[in-house]
Formats: structure tokens, C-alpha cells, sequence
């Protein structure tokens, strides 16, 4: 594989060259010719408000008319400071398709957006009110607002989807039993500080614009959590009610009437029964059981013709086509302020081809769109004049893209004592020399930098990204010489052992997790060059699988380190994953993270028991302040301890973007939490015909 | 055909639907030998989405699929869901049966390889045959040295120093089947137009691995043929050269060409994995390089053993059709 993407990029570069070089005659395209005299124009251009591919289906009496459509209109969304001067209707906009997650955010609309400074902004939720005890949670839909198919999107959607796809159920090990896809939606739960019991939100229909949650104890950031692990919060009843399982005719764990949860005219399916629904209605939706089911219709739904929405484009296409098409919601609910139906762009079509073809068809004019790797940002660059397109940069709150994670609760406790040692952490920092490896690794791109958050985050801090950064393998030598567990000398391959204990004589070895898919080889052949300048080895594990990898990182105390070379971290309170010890999935806090099985408790008083303390703190967080606190706390953690080593750093998020395509805003932040391009509005966009 | 032929054609039936079911346990052997399993795919995708992981529920999934019972009892159920239900399982990375992936790709597949297949043979055959008529002429020097190169230069090489010169050509470097806009677009002559000019790279890369080893095989076995006694005979005896050429030597020099019929099914039925990659063939070979990735073992193992199956029904047909060309190969089957 390496070999083929060597040379496909090579083609690239000489397709570039070639041209470059070749044809300095290129056509320009011809001046404007001036305007015509103006005729008696009327003083008020008539705006056209739909596409003209709907205009044609409601001229031709298979769509009803465009106010039909829309919600009423008060209750229409308006995107006011994404207007742009004279938008066009149609086209095709091509684009990469980097996989579920990257089209799913491309379209998603969201209960609840996340803003970029950590907040929330209605989306599909008009508005909402909160409770003085800051328990109840009213939210307001859009009267009139319409799924894809053209049915009526109501409050019994949202509670349906609630009570009957997500929470099914409630254990008295305080679990929540999700039926549809086999999870715990743990942010519903909340932990009442007067009698310890922790208990899901009860969700409620007021009336059929009007939902109503309930929590168990305050949690400010409910709204928060439900913008970014539950967006799609609300699930089309009508097309769900035979391909769920449930049973009104007995009581449900809220205990309330199945008609307020949004069970109004459901009887009893089971799951065996959902299961052979779906396949009945189409061979598509053959699943293996029902847990597949729930995984694939129920949670990622937005790969699936057929299935309604509430975004801008649709699928229209099988799973198992090349390119996907997504074609234009004629029921999208927003408009630009003159009133105009979103989206712009009548269709958008994602192209499954090998990452490294990309750039040529780019450059080739085959593609509109292209999300750029670092790699291959030198290539890009050079096709922007042939290809007419230009690549933007926008930010990402990547506190690192090159680092090493020390497991502090890893199985062998020498080793887990000696990644707890900051000297033996900080000699690792110092030990590399970031410009070689940036020159190296990113041609220069990247940044060389501790982990920490960049400068254009809310959560940079001045001076974090420099520490322990300055390249002096004789200071780092000193500090390991101050680690008692470790010699001072070497052995005969040049690396120190270890003076006592279980591995005594035994030379100092870190197995570093590498993948297959990322830049760790390249990496970590460097790291382990620095690394033996101060006797430590270093070898690489390589998993040809990312998904092994992320396997054994879950199992908690089984990797010694990891490469890790996507660390995103876009807000520490919000979203305490990657900073806390919240979950596991990274290595540094190991077991650590297990808030589930078998919780390991650090040593008292360690810094460690202060990262646990912490989290545990946010989850009962009753108050913002607390829980801004508690992600200063974190902040602050990382920045004394340096529990990631950060060596390299590459903020910038590349699109390569046809000079065609308008009213792309550069300047959003690309993450995850903020649905990366969904961020820039994708249905704002627009393509000069 | 008379009861020897039959007797025979059942004998290797026999040892066929043998092997076949040994080579299923190995290919189920092989992919589950590599450490995790699906599951951890799943896992992965689950994570990546930024979901909980809990070790309980991986324990859950894991009894759930059968992936914690030994390996026999895991094979049993996979080839007997196989052979009683035609149920070739699940694929875990694109959530639907294996059935229904193999279904959604086997006709561009087969399409492409088909017609790939009879340019093979339109092409290697008669120059085959010029080349040994015509040996040390400059046709023949000129094919061999194309020849040769077509076998030296890897395909996958091949089709992007062709897509270069499309590109420096055309201004197109026609990756794919079809022009953007076309693929999804109604059967019109000129979706039809553009899938020619798409097919034009595919088939010379694909079709040159074959064509050139082709090419060389019937050369060889031509000049073989040309310099045997019956040939001589047949020219005292009065013969035109054209006649004793086509009627006998091609005849006798096909057959090695006709035992190598067989073996091309495997190739209709996968497509070929790097070469699909490169031009961006929607043909299996893609997904399948993915599944073997991925892990998706029910998937990568269906792939590996219908292909095992093709090369054994391959070689199957060579067998029948050697003894129904080659009278001396029949006769020599029929003794038993």
C-alpha cells in the first residue's frame, strides 16, 4: 500500500509539474463583458425562495407548495448572518467521503447546537425554558415543521424516541437500558447529593409542540451534553412504530401513562418481530438481530435511504455504492434571511475512493471538495491554480498530533511507579528534538509544541504550549539520573536497567502502540533515536488494525504507551473525555478511567486521585461555576504534570474547496463536538452555476 | 458422452466437493488466527463515535456472537449456516449480510472481468500464433518486447502510467467507470459512450497481466506443434501450410490454453484487488481488501473461500474440457 500511495502521489506531483511548466497559456477566462445598459428593470427583483428543481415538481403537482413546506412563519429558522450576496440554486457539490462520521456531521442538525465558545443555540428546538431549581427543561419545537417524507414533526418524536428507543428501561443497579442500540446514555443520569440515588431524566409530551425533561438532580450542562452525545434526539415515530420493541401493556419504568411518553397508538411489537418488520419493508434492512437493527437504523440512521430527516440533503443512494448522493430536502426548515429555502446546493455526492486519489482529482477538476491529510498538503498546494480550487485552513483544538501517553496504572507496577515519576516524563519532552522531527514528519507544518490547547481555543493558556519543549538531551540525561529505580549507566546495548525489583537488570523498554493508519511509524522510528541518546528503548507495536488498537486501550491496563497523534479537546468541562478520568479511552489515566467495572483508586493524596476527585466532582456538578472550575482544575492538572507528552502539533484543518464553491466561512473551528464542517454550515453554501 | 465420461466427471466431482470442505476449514482457520476479532472493529467505531466502551458489554457482545466458544463449534455454525441456508453470515463493517454485499458487487465485477477475459483471448491468441509463424520476423520482435514489458511492469504501475497519459491527453485522468454526473445518471448512449471511454484503461491494465503470459504460452506451444513430425507428414502429403496450421497444430496448441480457462474464473469472480484500488473500480476487490482489514471475518472469509471454490470448479472445468478437446488426455482420463 505504501508503495501505490508513493506513487499516486507522485503522479500527482508530476501531473502539477508538468502543467506548471508546460502551459503558462492556459486560457484565462475572458473579462466580464460590462453590463448591458439597464433596462427598466424593476426597482424590486423578484427573490426566487426555491430551488427550481422543487419549483418543477410543484408546478408539475407532486410537492405541495413551498409554505406547505415550511414551518409556520414565526416558527421558521432564519439564517441570518449566513446570507450571502445573490446565492444561486443548484449544482452538485463533490466531496470526499471520509465514512459515516464524516457525512453523518456534514448534515447533521442537531436538537441543540454546540457553540464554539462551549455554549448552546436552539437548532431544531425553537427555544427552551429551565426551571428556577434547574430540575425541569421545557423545550419548544417548531409548529409545521416536517420530516423529509413530509409528515409532521411533533413532540411525541422527541419522547417516543426517549422512552422507547433509548432509555427502555432502568435497573436497580441504577443502569439504564438502552433497547435500540446496546449503550448506556449515562449523561441522563443524574446523582441527587441528598440520598445518593442517581436516576435517568424522565421525558415528557406537553403538547404537540412542547417537550418537557425532567432530571433526578440539577445539571447544568444537560442541554450541553445533549448537543453533543445525543443531537439526534427525537427519531421519526411514524416510520419507527413497527420496527421497535416495546410493549404498552406494561407499565414503563417512569411509570407514567405511555400516551404523555409518546406512546399514543402503539401496542406491542417484540424484537424478534421489529427485526422481521424492518426486512419485510425493504431487503436493505435485513439486520442480523435486533441489536444491529438498533445499532444501524436507530442510531446511524443518516446511512440509510428512506429513513426521514430533518437535514438539508438526504441519502439517496445503497451502502454498498461507490459514490454516495445525497439529494436536497425539500422539507428543510430554515431559509436566509430573504427568505430563501435552504439549502443553496441541489445535491451532494461523496466519493469512496483510496485516500491518496483524492488530490489527483482534484487536481483534475473531478472534485469540488477534498478534505486535506497533512501529508498531502504539499501536493494540494501545488494543483490549486490547475485544479481551480484553494485550500483553507481553518482550527482545530488539537492539543497535540505527535505524543507519547504513559499508562499510569499499567499492569507491571515498576513500570506503572516510573511513568509516575514527572522527571521520567519530562526527560521524554526534552529528550526530542521537535524541529528535526516537524521537518521531518510534516515538511514543517506542524507546530512543535507540548500537549496543550492552541492559541484560538478558549482553553489556551500562555507559555503551556512551550514547556518543556526546549530540545537538551544532557539536561534530560541529569534528570533521569536523579530516578532511583534506574541506573545510571548503560548496558551493553546502551540503555539503563532497572537497579532493583522484578525487572532488575532489565534495560528500561517502552512498547510504544502504534497504527497502521497514522504517521506513528515514521514517528516513533524517530522518538526511538532520541530516546536512546538517554538509554531508554523504545520499540513500536504495531496494529495493523486502528480498531485492535483501541481495543487493548479500553482493556485499561493493558499498553504501556500510546502513540497518539489525535488529541482533541475541545472543551474540558463539556466534554472531560480526553482530559479527565471520564472514560477509557486514552491510556494516560489507564484504569483510571474505568468509571464501570471495578473502579481502581489511585494512592491518596497522588495527583492522580486529584484528576479522579475531579471528575467525579463535574458529574455532580450542580452549578456552571463548578463545573468551569473543575475544568480550569483539569487545565491546570495537565499543565504541572505533562501527563500527555506533546511533541508535535498540527492545529490547522486543510479543505481543499473548487474556487466555485461560495460562502464557505473558513474561520469555524473543525471538531468533533462541532460536527466539523456541519460547523460552517454546509446548507449556507452555494455553487456558481 | 458415454459412462467412462460420466464415471469420470463424477470421480472428480467427488475429490472436488472434498477438497472444497478442507479448504473451508482453512480458510475459517486462517481468518480467525489474527488477534481480536470483529468485535474490536465494532469497538473501535463505537469509540471513535465517542461512546462507552464497558468491559461487561464487550463479554456481552462476545457470548452474544458465539465469538467466546471454540473454534470448532464457531466453524460448524458458519459452514452450516452456509451449506443448509446459503447464509454466508454477517459483514460487520458494512452492517448487512454477506449475501447482499457479495450481490451489490458481482455484476460490475463480473461485467469487467468477462470482458477483460475475451479481450485477453482476442488479443494473445492471434498474435500468439503470428509470432510463432513468423518467429524472429520484426512483428515477432516487436510483440515479444511488448509482451515482455507487459509482464515486467506491475498492472497496478501500468494503469497510472496510463491514467497519466489520459490525463496529458484528455485533461481527464478517467478514474473510476464513469465522468462525474454520469454515474447515477439513466442508461442514455451517452452514459453508454462514457463507460467505453472509462473502460478503455481498466481493461488494458487488467487485460495485459493475462494477455502478454497468453501471448508467450501459445507462441511457445505453437512452435512446439509446428515443428512435429505429423506436420511434416501432412505437408508431403499435399497440405496447404494455412490448413495444417489451423486445423491442426492451433487445435493441439490451445489446449494448455484451454487448461488455463479455469483458473481465469477466480479472477471473474474477485476482480483484482490493486488494480481496483488504483483506478477506482467499483468491483470487489475493494471492498474485500477493506474486509481483510477490518477484520470482518465473515465477509473476508466468504471472499477466501468462494474463491477457493472457483480455482477447485476452475480446474474442474479444465479437466472436462482437456478431455473432451484433447483425445490423448481423454483417453488417458478414461482408463482411470
Amino acid at each position: 500500500m505504501k508503495l501505490k500511495k508513493f506513487l499516486a502521489l507522485s503522479l500527482a506531483l508530476i501531473m502539477t509539474a508538468g502543467i506548471l511548466a508546460g502551459c503558462g497559456g492556459k486560457e484565462e477566462t475572458p473579462a466580464e463583458t460590462p453590463a448591458e445598459t439597464p433596462a427598466e428593470t424593476p426597482a424590486e427583483v423578484e427573490i426566487v425562495k426555491e430551488s427550481p428543481m422543487l419549483a418543477e415538481l410543484v408546478a408539475a403537482g407532486s410537492l405541495p407548495e413551498l409554505s406547505e413546506r415550511l414551518p409556520v412563519a414565526a416558527d421558521i429558522m432564519v439564517e441570518t448572518d449566513k446570507t450571502p450576496e445573490n446565492p444561486q440554486y443548484g449544482g452538485t457539490l463533490r466531496r470526499n467521503n471520509g465514512g459515516e462520521w464524516d457525512y453523518g456531521p456534514f448534515t447533521e442538525e442537531p436538537l441543540f447546537r454546540l457553540t464554539e465558545d462551549g455554549g448552546v443555540t436552539p437548532n431544531v428546538a425553537k427555544g427552551y425554558d429551565v426551571s428556577d431549581d434547574g430540575l425541569v427543561y421545557t423545550i419548544y419545537l417548531r409548529e409545521g415543521m416536517k420530516w423529509s417524507d413530509g409528515e409532521p414533526f411533533t413532540a411525541h418524536d422527541v419522547a417516543f424516541y426517549y422512552n422507547y428507543m433509548l432509555v427502555t428501561d432502568f435497573t436497580e443497579e441504577n443502569k439504564i437500558v438502552s433497547g435500540y442500540n446496546g449503550t448506556t446514555y449515562n449523561w441522563y443520569k443524574t446523582t441527587d447529593p441528598a440520598d445518593g440515588v442517581t436516576k435517568p431524566a424522565i421525558v415528557t409530551v406537553v403538547d404537540d409542540y412542547t417537550v418537557q425533561i425532567q432530571l433526578y438532580a440539577p445539571k447544568p450542562l444537560i442541554l450541553q451534553n445533549i448537543a453533543i452525545d445525543n443531537k439526534w434526539m427525537f427519531a421519526p415515530k411514524h416510520w419507527y412504530k413497527d420496527i421497535v420493541a416495546y410493549d404498552t401493556s406494561v407499565e414503563h419504568w417512569t411509570g407514567l401513562s405511555h400516551d404523555v411518553l409518546g406512546g399514543a397508538g402503539l401496542t406491542a411489537v417484540t424484537e424478534e418481530e421489529a427485526v422481521a418488520n424492518a426486512a419485510a419493508r425493504n431487503a436493505r434492512f435485513t439486520f442480523d438481530d435486533y441489536t444491529q437493527l438498533g445499532n444501524q437504523l436507530g442510531y446511524m440512521y443518516w446511512s440509510y435511504k428512506d429513513r426521514p430527516t430533518l437535514r438539508a440533503w438526504t441519502m439517496d443512494s445503497e451502502k454498498t455504492d461507490q459514490t454516495y448522493v445525497f439529494v436536497r430536502n425539500p422539507y428543510f426548515w430554515k431559509t436566509d434571511a430573504e427568505g430563501r429555502q435552504l439549502p443553496y446546493i441541489d445535491t451532494v455526492e461523496m466519493v469512496t475512493m483510496d485516500n491518496a486519489l483524492y488530490s489527483q482529482e482534484m487536481i483534475a477538476g473531478n472534485l469540488d471538495m477534498a478534505s486535506v491529510d497533512v501529508g498531502d498538503f504539499p501536493t494540494y498546494k501545488a494543483g490549486e491554480a490547475m485544479g481551480d480550487y484553494t485550500v483553507y485552513s481553518s482550527v482545530q483544538p488539537n492539543w497535540t498530533s505527535c505524543s507519547i501517553e504513559l499508562n499510569q496504572s499499567y499492569k507491571d507496577p515498576q513500570y506503572a511507579e516510573l511513568f509516575a515519576n514527572i522527571d521520567f516524563r519530562h526527560a521524554l519532552s526534552i529528550a526530542v528534538d521537535r524541529n528535526e522531527m516537524n521537518e521531518i514528519l510534516y515538511a514543517g507544518l506542524a507546530e512543535p509544541a507540548q500537549a496543550a490547547a492552541p492559541a484560538g481555543t478558549a482553553q489556551f493558556i500562555e507559555g503551556a504550549r512551550e514547556k518543556w519543549t526546549e530540545y537538551d538531551p544532557a539536561a534530560a540525561n541529569a534528570l533521569l539520573d536523579g530516578i532511583e529505580m534506574i541506573s545510571n549507566d548503560r548496558n551493553a546495548d546502551g540503555y539503563r536497567t532497572f537497579t532493583s525489583g522484578a525487572n532488575a537488570g532489565k534495560p528500561v523498554l517502552i512498547n510504544l502502540e502504534g497504527h497502521e493508519k497514522c504517521n506513528s511509524a515514521e514517528a516513533i522510528a524517530l522518538m526511538a533515536q532520541y530516546y536512546k541518546e538517554i538509554g531508554i528503548q523504545l520499540i513500536e507495536i504495531t496494529n495493523t488494525a486502528r480498531n485492535t488498537r483501541q481495543q487493548k486501550v479500553t482493556n485499561g491496563n493493558e499498553i504501556m504507551a500510546l502513540y497518539e497523534e489525535n488529541l482533541n479537546v475541545f472543551n474540558p468541562y463539556v466534554r472531560p473525555d480526553r482530559v479527565g478520568a471520564n472514560r477509557n479511552i486514552c491510556t494516560w489515566v489507564g484504569k483510571y478511567g474505568l468509571e464501570h467495572a471495578e473502579p481502581m483508586t489511585p494512592a491518596a493524596g497522588s495527583e492522580m486521585e486529584e484528576i479522579v476527585n475531579l471528575t467525579k466532582e463535574l458529574s455532580t456538578a450542580a452549578t456552571m461555576e463548578t463545573a468551569e472550575a473543575v475544568g480550569e482544575a483539569f487545565l491546570q492538572s495537565h499543565l504541572d504534570n505533562t501527563w500527555i507528552v506533546g511533541y508535535l502539533s498540527v492545529t490547522s484543518k486543510y479543505t481543499a474547496l473548487g474556487n466555485d464553491v461560495k460562502n464557505f466561512d473558513a474561520d469555524h473551528i473543525s471538531c468533533d463536538e462541532l460536527r466539523f464542517y456541519g460547523n460552517a454550515k454546509p446548507y449556507t453554501w452555494f455553487m456558481e452555476q | 458422452m458415454n459412462k467412462n465420461f460420466l464415471m469420470f466427471a463424477l470421480r472428480k466431482l467427488a475429490t472436488m466437493i472434498l477438497t472444497v470442505f478442507l479448504i473451508s476449514f482453512v480458510v475459517f482457520f486462517i481468518i480467525t488466527l489474527p488477534p481480536g476479532d470483529f468485535l474490536t472493529n465494532y469497538i473501535g467505531r463505537m469509540a471513535e463515535a465517542g461512546e462507552a466502551v464497558s468491559p461487561e458489554l464487550i463479554a456481552e457482545l462476545k457470548a452474544h456472537y458465539g465469538l467466546d466458544q471454540p473454534f470448532v463449534v464457531q466453524y460448524w455454525k458458519w459452514i452450516s449456516n452456509i451449506v443448509f441456508h446459503g447464509d454466508f453470515g454477517y459483514s460487520f463493517l458494512l452492517s448487512m449480510p454477506v449475501t447482499s454485499v457479495i450481490k451489490a458487487y458481482i455484476v460490475p465485477t463480473m461485467v469487467l472481468s468477462l470482458v477483460t477475459m475475451i479481450f485477453t483471448y482476442a488479443i494473445s491468441i492471434p498474435i500468439g500464433i503470428y509470432s510463432a509463424v513468423h518467429q524472429y520476423s520484426v512483428g515477432d520482435y516487436l510483440f515479444t518486447t511488448i509482451g515482455f514489458i507487459g509482464m515486467a511492469v506491475p498492472n497496478f504501475l501500468m494503469g497510472i502510467i496510463l491514467m497519466f497519459i489520459s490525463f496529458k491527453l484528455t485533461g481527464n485522468t478517467m478514474l473510476g467507470l464513469y465522468s462525474p454526473g454520469m454515474e447515477n445518471a439513466a442508461w442514455s448512449m451517452a452514459k453508454f459512450i462514457d463507460l467505453m471511454k472509462h473502460s478503455v484503461i481498466p481493461i488494458l491494465v487488467i487485460g495485459l497481466m493475462n494477455t502478454c503470459s497468453l501471448m508467450r504460452t501459445m507462441r511457445g506451444q505453437m512452435l512446439d506443434e509446428l515443428g512435429k513430425n505429423y506436420v511434416m507428414a501432412a505437408r508431403a502429403k499435399g497440405l496447404k501450410a494455412k490448413a495444417i496450421r489451423y486445423k491442426y497444430c492451433v487445435r493441439a496448441a490451445m489446449n494448455p490454453v484451454a487448461s488455463s480457462i479455469g483458473w481465469s474464473l477466480v479472477n471473474i469472480f474477485t476482480g483484482t484487488t490493486i488494480v481496483a484500488i488504483v483506478l477506482n473500480l467499483p468491483s470487489m476487490g475493494r471492498v474485500m481488501h477493506e474486509a481483510l482489514l477490518d477484520q470482518d471475518m465473515y465477509l473476508a472469509g466468504s471472499w477466501l473461500f468462494l474463491m477457493a471454490i472457483m480455482t477447485v470448479l476452475g480446474t474442474f472445468i479444465s479437466d472436462l474440457l482437456l478431455a473432451w478437446l484433447d483425445p490423448r488426455a481423454r483417453s488417458e482420463y478414461l482408463k482411470g
